[in-house]
């Protein structure tokens, strides 16, 4: 290895390290560096998407009715993505905290990426104020604790199956006889301890308790255990992908049962779209729905204005229906960027402090965080229960629980 | 092999030293990229270990799980502290690749890669399947309360990799090196020669399991958090097979050059292509596929080439 | 009891489609000798290839299947005049790495023309049933049997009754004795990679209404069919057929009648795989120790 010149050795590594350390000074400018931890590609790549997008969206309104700077700083937004994958993850984490030195950290979506996440988070000498419009395990709260940090703008798993169980109870009353279906993977292993715990509660019989694999090809054998216990209510604890072919294979085995549970899944394009006739009385939650007429915040009318208005006014931009990942993504954006103007400061302290003390009325509801179980600030906990219902050419979400937003009835899915 | 040259040694000197000095220097990215290189050029070691007696291992997440299991086990199960925690981590490792050494005793080739990919695969299943012990799906978190500091484990990795050098060298320099060369060439013949084949294969694939098992295990305390996909993760199959190749397979500095490569490269195509999915690992594989091809001898048989000129 | 007759259907139909993913890879292995780890990325484009098929050009996967299998003769036959001939002589380690990158390579294509999303294809009989007595019939899998059937008889009855098929088994069998007889066996290894290629994307043009389509789905494809390909004996057709169905049978039952079997069946194809290379390495038929 003689021949490489020692010359040109230390010419190349004084160069490195003079980069290295000129990226590192060019960060004390007057500044609030948003950092975005989101799956870009791979399996999840629907809700970092999707976050990435409301975090955009919410600073170009930003920009267009405030000026371009917030309490004096020019606002910075570094993406980077964790390809859904949780090595990734970590990596993007230490490098958006260490290096990247972000004020506020924004994403996740998905609850794998979001676990794997908290360790470097924790672990940062002063960690950064972190704003979750996604991730629904428990594990990551039970992990986070009272972190006064730590601000999750999403319902947590034992949320949705109070809901979902509330729902059924109320249209179906008890009694009935359940199987639950659920995946090996994070999300299934998180979900079923709730789900087992709020059916028993409300008075269901859970007459089948189903592990299936995450990505398998085949769910005859499964379907056929199922449809041996003559369950009348199916609950299933999957994610997106596996989501799909569940419900192709459940409508080839003719399961026949009555009512077709699912939790997030009905909500996803790829669910609707790939799907056609077979997502028809499917049911699921969801922290946002269009066309609820929210009114408009009267102290911030154009960050949040009227429901029906932003609505409008996303399909005009993006000739599309805003997802509930972009929607919350959009709220949390705008939180954070006001706890800074509000604070005059981005130390995480003073936006912490700022971000426990908003109130704003936003079209996912009133914005204050309160305690959750475990955790210290949650905003935006609350579900809703619809179903997917034929109208028309497609198939329209129909909200059947709570009473108070209820737009129809939980429907028996007809005999095929 | 010839004794290495001046120069060469003093090259091998100035990078574990520049190896152990970053973390110190306060630049986070710096740090990172360090920590990234040293755990790979350990991966890479290993694995070029095994493939230098003509064993092709498609199996090394399952020595780099095995260790993050053992080590985050038992740490939360039995209070060990950090460097406590790398003694099992070592030993499972070492006890995984005797035995895959012990049950694959008559297989070459493709056969014993295939094998070790499926025993890869396997544990990946078993963790999966296992929650009570691993936690399964849900995933496993480091007791926090046990944690070292960064600056620890900065330090440690680094550490490892120049152990794993310095055994990879002293292997090089035993009388090891010739019947593992033999056995690389023709197994058969090397038997007739003397040489008890399985009693090395054991031993090589012992150390090189014991040296994946301990890069697993300080990333496993680098991450803090552990699950099957993270454990048994098939890019650390591939980046183990990567490195040693790109920077030249069955010599000593290669794997160490290719880790430095390889990191650097994956930085590069990140910066050019950031925003776009997916294409790095794609320039990853033509890469891989071009050096197979073009330069089998990797970065070092280039110098080498050069050097001859 | 009507159960295990379901079952045993399931898994029948399941087997064919098993079976046709890897006698492509096991024909492969008995001409040239190469392990081919990108055979699942293959399906994966055949998979890709009917489902674009269908979307944008509204031609049934049916209809585009004999399109798709000269496609990938052709992209095979390439692939293997432009790479993969130069790794004949070259040691295992060179031949594993190579089609393990020609693996990634085709998986980030994929990646970066067609995005991680998963994707279906739902031809009207992709999900409709017959019922039989108590059993039902998902046509979907009838017909995948159907054409895997059809495919693998035809590849059997040309390897035993034509001039080029009997050139192929004789390469085979006796590589040194074919070059005797006067057979071109550069000639013969493109011929055999190109029809290995052709099976594995005609295997993903059916799998394409079956199951999710993703760039990442052919690894564990991969392993399935390494799994049956070990299990018949490398290259033998006979031996990976059967063993196509041993798998799919063992699969069924294990998800049905262990507990939380539907977790671990896809441990059974790791199992078989170490079991076999273990106790009897020859294989059910063929052999397997020679290098």
């Amino acid at each position: 290895m003689g021949n490489i010149r020692a010359s040109d050795l230390r010419r190349g590594a004084i160069g490195l390290v003079m980069g290295l350390i000129l990226s590192t000074a060019a960060h004390a400018q007057q500044e609030v560096r948003i950092g975005l931890p989101v799956e870009l590609s791979g399996r999840f790549v629907a809700f970092g998407a999707q976050i990435k997008r409301g975090v955009e969206t919410a600073v170009e309104i930003w920009k267009h009715t405030r000026g371009d700077k917030v309490a004096g700083r020019d606002i910075v937004v570094i993406e980077h993505d964790t390809q859904s994958n949780n090595s990734t993850t970590v990596s993007v984490m230490n490098q958006l905290i260490n290096s990247d030195k972000v004020d506020i950290l924004i994403g996740p979506g998905g609850s794998d990426s979001g676990a794997a996440a908290v360790p470097s988070w924790k672990q940062a000498a002063t960690h950064p104020v972190w704003i979750v419009p996604g991730v629904s395990t428990t594990v990551v709260e039970k992990q986070v604790g009272k972190d006064p940090y730590f601000f999750h703008t999403f319902p947590w798993t034992y949320q949705y199956h109070e809901t979902i169980v509330a729902g059924l109870k109320q249209a179906l009353g008890t009694g009935k006889k359940v199987a639950i279906i659920y995946s090996d993977g994070a999300y299934g292993r998180a979900h079923i301890e709730y789900a087992r715990q709020y059916l028993k509660d409300g008075g269901f019989q859970i007459v089948d308790e189903e592990l299936i694999r995450e990505g398998a090809p085949d769910f005859l054998p499964t379907l056929l255990k199922v449809r041996s216990a003559h369950p009348e209510i199916l609950y299933t604890l999957v994610q997106t992908n596996d989501a799909i072919l569940l419900a192709k294979q459940i409508y080839s085995a003719k399961l026949n049962i009555p009512y077709l549970i699912g939790t997030f899944q009905a909500t996803l394009p790829e669910f609707k779209n790939s799907l056609g006739a077979v997502q028809n009385c499917w049911t699921g939650v969801n922290s946002y729905i269009m066309n609820l007429h929210t009114k408009a915040d009267q102290a911030e009318p154009k960050l949040f204005p009227a429901g029906d208005e932003w609505e409008a006014a996303w399909r005009t931009k993006y000739h599309k229906e805003p997802e509930y990942m972009e929607v919350g993504a959009y709220i949390s954006t705008m939180l954070a960027l006001l706890a800074v103007e509000h604070s005059n400061a981005v130390d995480r302290d003073h936006v912490a402090t700022a971000l426990a003390a908003q109130s704003y009325q936003t079209i996912m509801g009133n914005s204050r965080f309160g305690p959750s179980e475990i955790a210290l600030h949650q905003a935006f906990g609350k579900v809703i229960d619809f179903q997917l219902q034929k109208q028309g050419d497609g198939y329209d979400n129909v909200i059947f629980y709570p009473p108070e937003r209820a737009g129809g009835k939980l429907v028996a899915c007809p005999a095929q | 092999m010839n004794p290495p040259s001046a120069a060469a040694i003093l090259l091998a000197v100035a990078a574990a030293i520049a190896a152990l000095v970053i973390p110190f220097l306060g630049m986070p990215l710096l740090t990172d990229i360090d920590f990234r290189i040293c755990a790979l050029a350990m991966i890479a070691i290993s694995w070029n270990m095994m493939a230098g007696a003509g064993l092709v291992s498609l199996g090394h997440s399952a020595f780099w799980g095995l260790g993050s299991y053992a080590a985050i086990l038992s740490a939360n199960d039995l209070g060990a502290p950090f460097v406590v925690s790398l003694v099992p981590a070592v030993v499972a490792g070492g006890l995984l690749g005797a035995g895959l050494a012990r049950m694959t005793g008559r297989l070459r080739g493709i056969y014993f890669a295939i094998s070790t990919l499926a025993t890869s695969e396997g544990l990946r299943v078993l963790a999966t399947m296992l929650p009570d012990l691993t936690g399964g799906g849900n995933g496993l978190y480091l007791d926090s309360t046990l944690f070292p500091g960064n600056a620890a484990i900065s330090l440690a990795i680094p550490c490892g990799a120049i152990v794993a050098a310095l055994i990879a060298w002293a292997i090089s320099r035993s009388r090891y090196a010739f019947a593992l060369r033999a056995m690389r060439n023709n197994e058969a013949a090397s038997q007739m020669l003397g040489v008890a084949p399985i009693r090395f294969r054991v031993g090589i694939m012992a150390v090189a399991g014991a040296i994946a098992s301990l890069a697993g295990a300080i990333n496993a305390w680098h991450g803090g958090y552990l699950d099957p996909g993270v454990a048994f993760d098939l890019k650390t199959t591939i980046d183990a097979q990567i490195a040693p190749i790109l920077g030249g397979v069955y010599t000593l500095p290669g794997p160490i050059i290719g880790a430095i490569a390889t990191i650097a490269f994956e930085e590069f195509t990140r910066a050019l292509f950031g925003g776009m999915v997916g294409i790095s690992l794609l320039v990853f594989g033509l890469v891989l596929v071009a050096v197979v091809l073009v330069l089998p001898q990797g970065l070092v048989g280039l110098l080498r080439k050069t050097r001859r000129r | 009891m009507t159960n295990l007759l379901q079952l045993l259907i399931d898994a029948l139909l399941m087997g064919g489609l098993y079976a046709l993913m890897s006698v492509g890879l096991s024909l492969g292995f008995g001409v040239v000798r190469i392990i081919n780890f990108a055979h699942g990325e293959f399906v994966m484009l055949g998979a890709y290839g009917a489902y674009w098929a269908l979307t944008l050009l509204h031609v049934d996967p049916l209809l585009a299947l004999p399109f798709l299998i000269v496609l990938g003769y052709l992209g095979g036959w390439l692939l293997f005049r432009g790479v993969v001939a130069w790794v004949l002589k070259a040691p295992a380690l060179n031949q594993i790495l190579l089609t393990f990158g020609i693996a990634l390579v085709l998986q980030h294509i994929a990646v970066v023309l067609w995005t991680g999303d998963v994707r279906s294809a739902m031809p009207e009989y992709a999900l409709s049933t017959t019922i039989i007595g108590d059993v039902f019939v998902v046509h979907g899998r009838l017909i995948a049997f159907l054409v895997a059937g059809t495919l693998i008889a035809a590849l059997t009855t040309w390897l035993r009754y034509s001039e080029t098929g009997r050139a192929v088994r004789a390469v085979a069998q006796n590589h040194d004795a074919a070059i005797l007889m006067g057979i071109n066996p550069g000639r013969i290894y493109a011929l055999a990679f190109a029809m290995s290629t052709a099976l594995g994307i005609a295997s993903g043009a059916i799998v394409s209404f079956l199951i999710n389509i993703t760039p990442f789905m052919g690894f564990s494809i991969l392993l399935k069919a390494v799994a049956i390909v070990i299990l018949g004996g490398l290259g033998s057709i006979a031996g990976t057929v059967i063993s196509a169905f041993i798998l799919a049978i063992a699969e069924t039952m294990v998800a049905y009648y262990v507990p939380e079997g539907a977790g671990w069946t896809e441990g059974v194809a790791f199992a078989v795989i170490v079991g076999i290379l273990l106790v009897r390495p020859r294989g059910i038929i063929g052999s397997a120790l020679a290098t």
